[in-house]
């Protein structure tokens, strides 16, 4: 077992086909106790320690928290440079794993030139907001923006993505909102990522894992703050539902609205190709959205922080991360942390009767061979990034 | 969410672009393509099966202790 904890699937199989998925999970849950009795100005420097693949997010989050726990409004604009850090990111982490995992899915090896800069790309963007990387997701933030700087970090992304994923700018791809136009595009297979979606049309596997989606509700700080105060509080912490019901937060939940997700899903349902695409389409937003956020920040356009009225050292910090929806909640006694809870997307996709469980129950296991690659793209279309070890029995 | 961790490299096979990395007492291949320039006895956080960036000696002591105190050795 990996220090760092692991998902154990283990999919049981039946006339060929599989009967139940069983999930349980090695991930560490109890890494937040070590904050117990810490400053929160200490726990701000160890989360993106800790949490170092979504460092950003996490800082995020929680930042927010704490901020909220001691009645702290941000200013605008060093909010407004957190959240486009989170999305720098979470396009990072979306190029990262299509230019990976994608050709190797592929048959095909990864490009290493490609990824060329890419490891150094949060330290740019974290120096072009902050200056220091110490004043970053800090109750004591030093804004240092520098335009010019932020532009470049936004102008990698989509030459990166226009070069190596979608062989046109990444604007354009984003405009696609017809099944036909996207079909020409797979068609052609330019790039990597293209060729791997021409497989699996040839496969005739885009709509593996169909089944019908429950989108993680938007929520406030109060309703999570009961949640996360109630007596069972752990067990929700590592398997969450909401309303009982085990929802999902994912790419393809935050990009449900968009016309080209509405029209593959007349074909291929809330399946692989579905899911696959959202991820393409959230990483061709990120430039455009970047840029108008760099704008807003210029022109002094960002929206206000409300304070959070009586908070009585609690916080809660909501943040969408790369691979869905991450909460934070901390409680304070004095100055220090008496609680600290974190609340993960895999939680909530990998709940043991969640998106995944559902999906792969049913996939034909005739050929385990094949069984295990068409699991491994279902689950790398939900969450490329979790450790796993998968079990057919 | 996912946790990167420190551990020192001790081989680097340059043929298949790997590292053999140790982790207390535990000896791990990971894939170097996401990294530059790496060496024998330099840190690096690893994810599964890859190396995603190098820190310093420090700060992988710094964070490996962290761990620890969560009851999370290798």
């Amino acid at each position: 077992m990996s220090v760092e904890g692991e998902l154990h699937i283990n999919l049981m199989c039946r006339d060929r086909h599989v009967e139940q998925v069983n999930i349980r999970s090695s991930r560490p849950m109890q890494l937040p106790l070590i904050f117990k009795g810490k400053p929160m100005d200490d726990v701000l420097q160890m989360i993106p320690m800790l949490y170092s693949v979504c460092a950003n997010a996490q800082a995020q989050a929680a930042v927010t928290a704490c901020r909220q726990a001691v009645d702290q409004v941000a200013d605008p604009s060093v909010a407004a440079a957190e959240s486009m850090l989170v999305w720098c990111e979470t396009g990072r982490e979306h190029l990262w794993r299509i230019l990976i995992d994608w050709p190797a899915f592929a048959g095909e090896t990864v490009d290493r030139t490609q990824l060329k800069d890419l490891p150094e790309l949060m330290k740019r963007a974290k120096s072009a907001c902050f200056g220091n990387q110490s004043k970053a997701f800090s109750l004591q933030p030093e804004l240092q923006f520098d335009p010019e700087r932020f532009q470049q970090v936004i102008d990698y992304l989509s030459t990166t993505s226009e070069r190596a994923v979608f062989g046109l700018p990444p604007e354009h791809w984003y405009d696609m909102a017809d099944s036909d136009d996207f079909h020409r595009w797979v068609d052609k297979k330019a790039t990597a990522p293209a060729r791997l979606l021409s497989m699996i049309k040839a496969e005739e596997i885009g709509q593996l894992g169909d089944v019908p989606v429950c989108a993680l509700p938007p929520f406030d700080c109060d309703e999570i703050d009961q949640r996360l105060q109630a007596p069972d509080a752990d067990r929700f912490v590592s398997a969450p539902d909401w309303d009982e019901i085990p929802c999902e937060s994912t790419t393809l939940t935050r990009q449900s609205a968009h016309p080209l997700i509405n029209a593959l899903q007349r074909d291929y349902g809330n399946g692989l190709m579905t899911r696959m695409v959202a991820r393409l389409l959230e990483l061709a937003e990120i430039p455009r959205l970047l840029s108008r956020k760099l704008q807003s920040l210029l022109n002094g356009n960002v929206p206000k922080i409300e304070l959070a009225h009586g908070s009585r050292g609690v916080g809660v910090g909501i943040v969408e991360a790369a691979r869905g929806r991450l909460t934070h909640r901390v409680l304070l006694e004095g100055d220090l942390i008496n609680r600290y809870q974190i609340l993960a997307p895999t939680e909530w996709n990998f709940h043991p009767a969640g998106i995944v469980a559902q999906a792969l129950t049913g996939l034909p296991a005739g050929d385990e061979d094949q069984l295990r690659r068409q699991a491994s793209l279902f689950i790398n279309a939900v969450d490329p990034c979790v450790g796993y070890r998968l079990e057919v029995t | 969410m996912c946790l990167a961790i420190p551990a020192k490299v001790v081989a680097i096979d340059e043929a298949s672009d790997t590292a053999t990395v140790v982790l207390g007492e535990v000896k791990k291949q990971v894939s170097l393509a996401l990294v530059e320039d790496v060496s024998v006895d330099d840190f690096v956080l690893i994810h599964v099966g890859y190396a995603l960036n190098k820190v310093s000696e420090e700060e992988a002591e710094k964070t490996l202790e962290l761990f620890a105190q969560a009851g999370m050795t290798p």
